[in-house]
């Protein structure tokens, strides 16, 4: 059955390659994917080890359905202790690399160790092998992948590589496959250039078991009808995520220079300016949407350029953020923060803060060595990423992410730093929208909107629907509000979505598919019967749910190992003090008040059965089996 | 009417849902190496392309076939192997230009487009409508329709008709 | 082309993004008023039946604005 994949233990520094089965019972707890990419961490890494050292772990995995018949069944996971938050670092991105690593035979790599010199590791039809990769150290995320290829000799290889960024160690490099798939977040890039990992490559022609095809075709085939019946759809399958920002902008929800506006005033970069540059769509695996165009930049000194992407998050990074209102450098910004192997967020976010910086004089013109940083200077905000990748002058101190540049330029730079457990926040305003602030404030890879953002609670739903979507798999009958801008209800729907988008990223399944930003699309219910038809694995909604929990709850004892407090579950000063100057009337003038956020992670906290401290209660751990942790089953 | 299958290359978003649903159906499990439709890539021009057995007459492969064990299906018009008569020889793979005819390595035989018995799983789940299956005779007419399409939204746009 | 014939399904909807109603917009355009609070949206079309917001006007953004204030 689909479940026959297995794990591999490679040690890097002796070159050692052991594989084991996963047992059924550990799907039954974890599922897959980054279920149990947190369990293998908690297991194999010894707590406070440093990120960037020999000791620790990196997983690489395909969620339990990637590669089935599960809509969009083509999502990774790449897991690590984070070197630039010092947590849980994980990361997940669609493409064709984990059914391919499926078809290979392998759902988990566990990579332990430091090569000596630079290597690749080879994962082919149930082999895994160490390969030089000496040639392929400071290629770019394009050419590396290619020269793979070229060397095996077959074009269906697939690859996940670090750009120069991950080799020189930016703590916010990413990992890439294909021209657009990065798992940007939390730094796994700078962990594999630790581990002088340059590359992993699979290729795999093994069968993966389908337990019922013929339900599986019939019910995917429901599945993708009713996703692509959706007004959401629709419009992703023609703009992508970037179509996001025309409401979020035309509010007054988006970031602007660095924070300080919530509004990008006479925004001229809407998701419709692609249609200039685009040549088409592309879809990861089995997926109908294909929400990423390619396009091709027509002037500029990136002219003629091949790209894929980008997303809402490329808008903020190379747009409003830095004041640019020029698509143009988006399209170009992405390219390079892909080539070079950046995650687009964190760098878009840290030239943002220098920008400020610069503007109230704590950065000069000495620090920038004469580039003038100044709000909409296309170059400027260009060659900052260039200096980044390649840690030149005050790109090198950028490189470290918030914490440690903050060391280094000094504490009066600190209250511009918007960031939470030291990852930067998405380029959007959450002043007046509480749930989404508890969102970043709460996530467990520092502060992120993929982790718990319960996007639909913008859309005004009826409490009907909301008492619907909230009250299942798990009851609930606290308050619900339709209104975006009250405290009420919003720490279930946090909850809610965590658990909701731990599960598919367990399942490895797109969260477009899912309860994401559409109310009409997957819930628990689909998850369990997609597993069911796939794998044969009767599990419930209510399972699923509490598989989640289980894995989410872990996530969260990892932290706590690593020294996570509550004061960490918080966000910067500005959120509370500086009212949103800009927007509609709903978005402007808006603070979040400290009282009531208080309570919001009070209530959040007692959702979850963690204490007052957000330390997981003793009952808690129990009802979850998560008592006995380190259990070393694997 | 006589439907064929047709592909629309600039439709096709490369997700290869084809391939699976191809390999699920004809085999029963997930694996495209199985399958009997693949989307060939270049993946840094960003071009995909769909590439499956066109149903060829005068087939080819039917025609270096040394024991009969390729005939067309008068109904469908394609090609089916009988394996019963097929010794496995591949010649049928060899002669093929399109490569169309491939080999399945796991249950060792050689395998086609049969169109699914004249219900093609991979048009059923082409969202963008690469794959189409259409009466052989209306062809032409849906491609000077959707040329003409397009040619109506430039004349709107460049000469405001 | 399509819409000659079957007229009213051309039509696209909306959601004002200032006073959360939902208003029609004729097919194809660009600019639309919201009935009921009177703000300007310029309208962007997904497919010949979708509309969706593209962004304010911003020209009459600005007064609105500050006649709010
Ligand atoms: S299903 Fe359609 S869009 Fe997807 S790869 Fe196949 S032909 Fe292309
Ligand atoms: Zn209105």
């Amino acid at each position: 059955m689909a479940l026959n994949r297995k794990i591999a233990y490679i040690d890097l520094s002796t070159g050692e390659v052991e594989t084991a089965p996963i047992p059924v019972m550990m799907r039954k707890l974890y599922l897959g994917g980054r279920g149990l990419d947190i369990y293998l961490l908690y297991n194999h890494l010894e707590p406070g080890v440093d990120p960037l050292g020999p000791e620790n772990v990196l997983l690489v995995s395909a969620g339990l359905l990637a590669g089935t018949l599960a809509s969009a069944s083509a999502r990774s996971h790449l897991a690590a202790k984070s070197p630039l938050t010092g947590f849980v670092g994980s990361t997940n991105m669609g493409g064709f690399f984990a059914p391919e690593l499926r078809w290979a035979g392998f759902d988990h790599l566990v990579i332990k160790g430091k090569a000596e010199s630079p290597v690749y590791l080879w994962v082919h039809d149930g082999e895994i092998e160490i390969e030089e990769a000496s040639h392929l150290w400071g290629e770019d995320t394009f050419e590396t992948q290619d020269l793979i290829r070229q060397e095996w000799g077959d074009p269906e290889v697939k690859v996940v590589c670090i750009g120069l960024a991950g080799e020189r160690l930016v703590r916010f490099a990413n990992v890439r496959t294909g021209l657009k798939n990065s798992g940007g977040r939390t730094g796994i890039g700078a962990v594999m250039g630790s581990k002088n990992l340059k590359a992993v490559a699979v290729r795999g022609t093994m069968d993966i078991e389908i337990e019922y095809p013929e339900e599986a075709l019939k019910y995917n085939k429901e599945i993708i009808d009713k996703i692509c019946s959706t007004k959401f759809a629709q419009i992703m399958q023609r703009w992508g995520t970037m179509f996001i920002y025309g409401a979020t902008n035309s509010t007054g929800l988006i970031r602007c220079r660095n924070f300080q506006l919530n509004q990008l005033v006479g925004g001229n970069i809407e998701c419709e300016h692609i249609d200039e540059y685009s040549i088409g769509t592309e879809g990861c695996f089995g997926c109908s949407i294909h929400c990423r165009h390619k396009y091709i930049i027509k002037d500029g000194p990136y002219a003629g350029v091949y790209a894929q992407g980008p997303e809402y998050t490329s808008q903020g990074a190379f747009g409003m953020e830095v004041g640019c209102n020029n698509f143009e450098t988006i399209l170009a910004g992405n390219y390079l923060v892909n080539k070079y192997g950046l995650d687009t967020l964190e760098t878009g976010s840290m030239i943002a803060w220098a920008m400020e910086l610069y503007e109230k004089g704590i950065l000069t013109d000495k620090d920038t060595e004469g580039l003038k940083l100044e709000w909409g200077n296309d170059e400027a905000v260009l060659e900052m990423v260039e200096r980044i990748a390649k840690r030149k002058g005050l790109g090198d101190i950028l490189a470290e992410g918030p914490l440690r540049a903050i060391e280094r330029i000094g504490e009066e730079s600190r209250p511009y730093c918007i960031q939470v457990k030291g990852m930067s926040n998405l380029h959007s305003d959450e002043r007046p929208t509480p749930s989404l602030a508890l969102g970043i404030a709460t996530a467990s890879r520092g502060s992120d909107h993929l982790r718990s953002r319960p996007a639909i609670d913008l859309y005004h739903l009826p409490e009907a629907l909301l008492k619907k979507i909230y009250g299942y798999p798990t009851p609930y009958d606290g308050p619900l509000s339709s209104d975006y801008t009250t405290y009420e209800g919003k720490p279930r729907q946090v909850q809610w979505h965590e658990m909701c988008y731990e599960a598919v990223d367990c399942l490895g399944i797109c969260k477009f598919h899912t309860i994401f930003l559409s109310p009409n699309l997957l819930g628990f219910d689909e998850f369990s019967k997609l597993i069911y038809y796939n794998t044969g694995l009767e599990i419930s909604p209510q399972e699923v749910w509490e598989i989640a929990d289980r894995a989410y709850t872990l996530e969260r004892l990892f932290n706590i190992r690593e020294g996570l407090g509550r004061e960490d579950d918080w966000l910067v000063d500005r959120y509370f003090d500086e009212p949103t100057p800009l927007g509609l009337e709903i978005a402007r003038n808006k603070v979040l008040d400290r009282e009531k956020f208080k309570q919001m992670i009070d209530e959040y906290y007692a959702l979850h059965g963690w204490d007052e401290k957000g330390v997981p209660r003793p009952e808690t751990l129990k009802r979850l089996g998560l008592d006995k942790e380190p259990s070393h089953m694997l | 009417m006589q439907k064929i299958l047709i592909v629309d290359h600039e439709r096709c978003t490369g997700c290869r849902l084809c391939e699976l649903v191809c390999s699920v159906k004809n085999a029963g499990v997930s694996n495209p190496s199985r399958a009997r439709i693949h989307i060939i890539k270049w993946e840094m021009e960003g071009f995909e392309l769909p590439m499956v057995c066109p149903q060829c007459e005068p087939a080819p492969c039917m025609a270096v076939c040394p024991v009969d064990a390729l005939s067309r299906d008068g109904d469908l018009e394609r090609v089916v192997i009988d394996y019963d008569l097929c010794i496995g020889c591949k010649l049928c793979v060899a002669a093929c230009p399109f490569g169309g005819m491939g080999i399945d390595t796991v249950a060792k035989k050689v395998i086609k487009c049969e169109l699914c018995d004249g219900d093609p799983t991979c048009v059923d789940f082409c969202q963008p409508q690469a794959l189409q299956y259409v009466p052989a005779g209306t062809v032409n007419l849906r491609k000077k329709r959707e040329a003409g399409l397009k040619f109506s939204e430039l004349m709107r746009r460049f000469a405001g008709v | 082309m399509k819409e000659t014939k079957k007229g009213k399904e051309g039509l696209g909807k909306v959601r004002c993004l200032n006073c959360f109603e939902r208003f029609e917009v004729a097919p194809r355009a660009e600019i639309a008023t919201c009935p009921s609070c009177g703000w300007e949206w310029r309208i962007s079309w997904p497919n010949p039946k979708l509309a969706k917001i593209r962004g304010p006007v911003w020209e009459a953004w600005e007064k609105l604005q500050t006649r709010g204030e």
